[in-house]
C-alpha cells in the first residue's frame, strides 16, 4: 500500500514538473527579473550600468548592460556563467528588443524632457523587479496625440503597425474566435481595422471572384482559426443543413448547383445511388403529410439550389388565391414592392388579376 | 424598349470593359509605385496537384499613412477553387487608392474593394467612397458603384448607393450609426434597407456592439446581431454573448418567395469563453443554439466547440491544438475532433500536421466517419523567400479516398518585415 503510494507521489511529481515546463509556468530559479529595484534603493543611478542610453536613438541597439559592467561593482561573481543568463529575463530581452524595433522612439529626445528622472516612464520600479518598459499609458500623460487617435494615425510612434502585429486591446480583441464576430465588431469601427489591415485582408475572403481562400492558400497555418479547413467538403451538407442562411451569407443561391455540376455530384448521387431529390409525398394537398413547406423553411439553401429564380413561378403555380395553396401571403403583409417587379408580377398582373 | 435596352447593356459593356482597362493599367502602376517606393510587393504561386492546376497571386501595397493607400490584389492561373468557370484565366481582386488629409476631415477610395460599413453587408464594389468628418465626434459617409460580380466578362450591373452617418461621444465609447442602402436592377429597386449600428464601451472591460437592418422593400426585420463581451485584462479571461436572427429572404434575394410566404428566419443564442490558463496553455469554447421560424418548437439546433492551445515555446513558434466540436438539430449532425500542431524545427525549417475525425450522426450509405489529414514542411530562406508544401488526404461522402499535394512559393519585396 505505502509502495502504491509513493509510486502515486512519484507520478504526481513527475506531472507536476513536466507540466511546469510543458504549461510555460515561470522558472523563478533558472531566471528572474533582474534585481532594478534594489539597485537603485541603493542609490545607483540608471546611468551607471545603461550608460549609453542618453545617446541612444530609434536606430541604435539596445543599450543592455554586459557582465563586464556588473563585475565593476561585484567584483567577485559566484559563476563564470553570463550573469544575464540568470540575473534578468530572456523574454523580457525580447520583448525590449521588439518594441525597440517597431516603435519610432528615442531615449536622447526624452533625456531633457524627463531631467534624468528614469522612473517618470519606468514608473514599474517602484512596484518591484516586474517589466518597466512604459506601458502606452504612461506616454499619453505627456503626449496627447489627441489628432492621431481622431484619425487612427498611429504610425507617429508605430513604425510598422501591420509587421508588428500588435492588437489594439482595450478596444477590439482578437479573440480565438474573432471570425464569428470580427463583422460586429468593424460596424462602427471601419477606420480603426484600417490602421492595420488593408482592402486585400477584407477581399481575401469577401472578394466575390477569389481564386483560392486563405485556408487554401495558408494550409500550413494549421493553428489558426479558418474559415473552411479541409475537411470541410465532407461536412458542409450537414452544416447548411443544421444552420440554413449561414452559407447564404456569401455563397449565391446556385452555387451549390454549379459545384455539383462541375464536380459531377449530382450525376454521381443519381446514376450510382439512385437517389431521388424528393422523398414520396413531397408535394400534396393540405394536412395530407405534406412536407416540402416546412423542409423548405428549414432549409431554403437547399430548395434555391435547384429552384434558384424559378423557384417564384414554381411556388405560385399553387400558392396563389384558388389554388391548392392558397393565399400565400401571411397574415399582416406588407410590401412596398412594384407589383410590376418578380415575383409580384406572376400574380399581380398588369390587368390587375389581384389588387 | 427592348433594343433600347440592348443598347443599355452594350453601353454598360462598354464602360465595363474600359474600367477593366483601367484596373489593370492601375495595377501596374501600383505595382511599379510599389517597387520604386520600396513598399511591399507579394507574389504567391500555389501549385497543386489534384486537381493538377496553379495560381499566381501578387499583392502589392503602398502606404503613405495617411495621404495615400494604394493597394492591389489580383491573380491569374488556373482556378482552384470549385465553381469558377475553367475560361476564367485571371481577376482583379482590389485594385483601389485611397487618399486623405492628415487630420482625417475627408478620406475617399476610388476603384475595386469591398465596402463594409455599419449595418451594410459586405459588398465588392467597382465605384466610389468617400468619408467625412464632422464636428462633434459626427462622420458621414457615401458609396456607390457597381457590385462585382462574376468577373470580367460583360454582364448587366446592378447600381448600389448608400450612405451612413455616425456620432460619436465620449471619445468613441459610445457610438451610433445609420446608414441606408438602395441597389437597383434594370432600373427598378432590388433591395432597399436602412440600418443601425452601435458601439457601447460600458468600461474598459466591458463593451456591446450590435447592427441591424430593416428591408424597406418587404418591411421587416432584415437581419440583427449583438454581442456582449467582456474581458478581465488584455490577455485574460474573455466571456461573450451572441444574439443573431438571419432573414433568408434578405439573404437570398433571387428565391424572394420565402418573404412572400413567410419568412424563414433562423435565430441564435449563444456564447464564447476564452480562458488562458497558463502562460502557455490556454482553453475555451462556443455554444449556440439555434431556431427556425415557421418549425415546430421541439425543433432546434445547436453547434458546440472545446478548444484547447498549448504553446509549445515562449514565442509562440509552436503550438497544438486540440478542438472538439458537435454540432446537431434540424435532423443533420455531426462530430469532429481536431488536432493541428506547428513546430518549428530551426530557424529555416518547420513542419506542421493537422487531422480532423467527422463523425456523421446520418451517414446512410455513405459511411458515417470522414477523416482528413493534412501534413508538410515549410522552409523560410530569409525574410524575402518561403516555399510551403503539404500532403492532404481525405475521405469524404464524395470520395472514400482523395489525394493532393500543395506546393506554395512566396516572394516578399518591401519595408515590412
Amino acid at each position: 500500500m505505502i509502495g502504491l503510494q509513493r509510486s502515486i507521489g512519484f507520478v504526481v511529481i513527475c506531472a507536476f514538473t513536466a507540466c511546469v515546463s510543458v504549461l510555460g509556468l515561470p522558472d523563478q530559479k533558472a531566471q528572474r527579473p533582474f534585481a532594478h529595484r534594489a539597485h537603485v534603493l541603493e542609490g545607483i543611478a540608471c546611468v551607471t550600468c545603461h550608460e549609453k542610453v542618453v545617446q541612444s536613438e530609434a536606430a541604435t541597439a539596445l543599450d543592455l548592460p554586459t557582465s563586464d559592467t556588473c563585475v565593476q561593482c561585484h567584483s567577485t561573481p559566484h559563476e563564470t556563467a553570463p550573469c544575464g543568463r540568470c540575473h534578468g529575463q530572456e523574454r523580457m530581452r525580447e520583448r525590449a528588443q521588439a518594441a525597440k524595433a517597431h516603435l519610432r522612439f528615442s531615449h536622447q529626445a526624452h533625456v531633457d524632457v524627463a531631467t534624468g528622472v528614469c522612473t517618470r516612464c519606468h514608473g514599474g520600479i517602484a512596484a518591484g523587479d516586474g517589466p518597466l518598459r512604459p506601458t502606452m499609458a504612461s506616454c499619453f500623460t505627456c503626449h496627447e496625440h489627441s489628432t492621431e487617435w481622431t484619425t487612427r494615425d498611429c504610425n507617429a510612434c508605430h513604425r510598422d503597425m501591420v509587421g508588428e502585429q500588435s492588437r489594439p486591446l482595450s478596444h477590439l480583441v482578437h479573440g480565438p474566435d474573432f471570425m464569428d464576430s470580427h463583422g460586429n465588431a468593424a460596424a462602427g469601427a471601419q477606420d480603426l481595422c484600417e490602421s492595420c489591415h488593408q482592402q486585400s485582408d477584407c477581399a481575401a475572403c469577401h472578394g466575390v471572384r477569389v481564386a483560392v481562400l486563405p485556408n487554401v492558400l495558408r494550409f500550413e497555418q494549421v493553428n489558426r482559426a479558418q474559415l473552411h479547413r479541409a475537411g470541410f467538403a465532407a461536412r458542409h451538407a450537414l452544416e447548411a443543413r443544421s444552420e440554413p442562411a449561414l452559407c447564404m451569407t456569401c455563397h449565391a443561391e446556385d452555387s451549390c448547383r454549379q459545384c455539383h455540376r462541375e464536380r459531377r455530384v449530382l450525376e454521381r448521387s443519381e446514376l450510382e445511388v439512385g437517389r431521388r431529390a424528393h422523398p414520396p409525398g413531397w408535394v400534396g394537398p393540405r394536412g395530407a403529410g405534406n412536407r416540402h413547406g416546412l423542409e423548405a423553411r428549414r432549409d431554403p439553401m437547399a430548395c434555391a439550389s435547384c429552384h434558384g429564380g424559378a423557384g417564384e413561378a414554381l411556388c405560385v403555380g399553387c400558392h396563389q388565391v384558388g389554388g391548392p395553396g392558397g393565399n400565400p401571403h401571411p397574415a399582416g403583409f406588407s410590401s412596398r414592392k412594384p407589383r410590376s417587379e418578380s415575383p409580384c408580377r406572376l400574380c399581380h398582373s398588369a390587368a390587375g388579376a389581384w389588387p | 424598349m427592348g433594343a433600347a435596352l440592348s443598347r443599355l447593356q452594350e453601353g454598360r459593356a462598354r464602360c465595363c470593359g474600359i474600367l477593366c482597362r483601367i484596373w489593370l493599367s492601375a495595377a501596374l502602376w501600383a505595382l511599379c509605385v510599389s517597387v520604386q517606393a520600396q513598399a511591399d510587393v507579394d507574389a504567391t504561386a500555389l501549385l497543386s496537384a489534384r486537381p493538377s492546376s496553379g495560381v499566381l497571386v501578387l499583392h502589392s501595397d503602398y502606404r503613405d499613412h495617411p495621404y495615400i493607400d494604394a493597394n492591389v490584389l489580383l491573380w491569374l492561373g488556373a482556378p482552384m477553387s470549385y465553381g469558377l468557370r475553367d475560361r476564367v484565366y485571371g481577376d482583379v481582386v482590389t485594385v483601389n487608392v485611397d487618399m486623405g488629409d492628415p487630420q482625417g476631415w475627408l478620406r475617399g477610395r476610388a476603384g475595386r474593394f469591398i465596402l463594409a460599413t455599419g449595418a451594410v453587408r459586405p459588398v465588392h464594389l467597382d465605384g466610389l467612397w468617400l468619408r467625412s468628418r464632422l464636428p462633434w465626434g459626427a462622420r458621414a459617409e457615401v458609396f456607390g458603384g457597381v457590385p462585382v460580380a462574376d468577373g470580367l466578362e460583360r454582364r448587366g450591373y446592378d447600381w448600389f448607393v448608400g450612405g451612413r452617418v455616425a456620432q460619436g461621444v465620449w471619445e468613441d465609447r459610445f457610438q451610433a450609426g445609420l446608414s441606408y442602402v438602395q441597389q437597383r436592377d434594370q432600373g427598378q429597386v432590388a433591395n432597399e434597407e436602412v440600418g443601425a449600428d452601435l458601439r457601447l464601451q460600458l468600461s474598459r472591460r466591458l463593451w456591446l456592439t450590435a447592427v441591424g437592418a430593416w428591408d424597406l422593400v418587404y418591411r421587416g426585420l432584415a437581419t440583427f446581431e449583438a454581442r456582449a463581451t467582456w474581458q478581465s485584462s488584455p490577455q485574460g479571461w474573455l466571456v461573450r454573448g451572441v444574439a443573431l436572427r438571419r432573414v433568408a429572404a434578405r439573404l437570398l434575394p433571387a428565391t424572394s418567395l420565402f418573404s412572400t410566404i413567410s419568412d424563414s428566419a433562423s435565430s441564435e443564442v449563444g456564447g464564447e469563453l476564452h480562458v488562458p490558463l497558463f502562460p502557455r496553455l490556454s482553453v475555451g469554447g462556443l455554444w449556440a443554439l439555434q431556431w427556425q421560424d415557421g418549425l415546430p418548437a421541439s425543433e432546434y439546433g445547436y453547434r458546440a466547440t472545446a478548444r484547447a492551445r498549448l504553446r509549445l515555446d515562449a514565442k509562440g513558434a509552436g503550438a497544438v491544438t486540440a478542438e472538439l466540436s458537435r454540432r446537431g438539430g434540424f435532423e443533420a449532425g455531426y462530430s469532429a475532433l481536431y488536432l493541428g500542431v506547428e513546430q518549428a524545427l530551426n530557424e529555416q525549417w518547420s513542419c506542421h500536421g493537422a487531422g480532423e475525425l467527422v463523425m456523421a450522426d446520418h451517414g446512410d450509405d455513405v459511411g458515417h466517419i470522414w477523416p482528413w489529414l493534412n501534413l508538410g514542411l515549410r522552409w523560410d530562406a530569409g525574410s524575402a523567400l518561403y516555399m510551403a508544401a503539404a500532403f492532404i488526404a481525405r475521405s469524404s461522402p464524395q470520395y472514400v479516398a482523395e489525394y493532393n499535394a500543395l506546393l506554395r512559393v512566396g516572394f516578399h519585396a518591401g519595408s515590412a518585415p
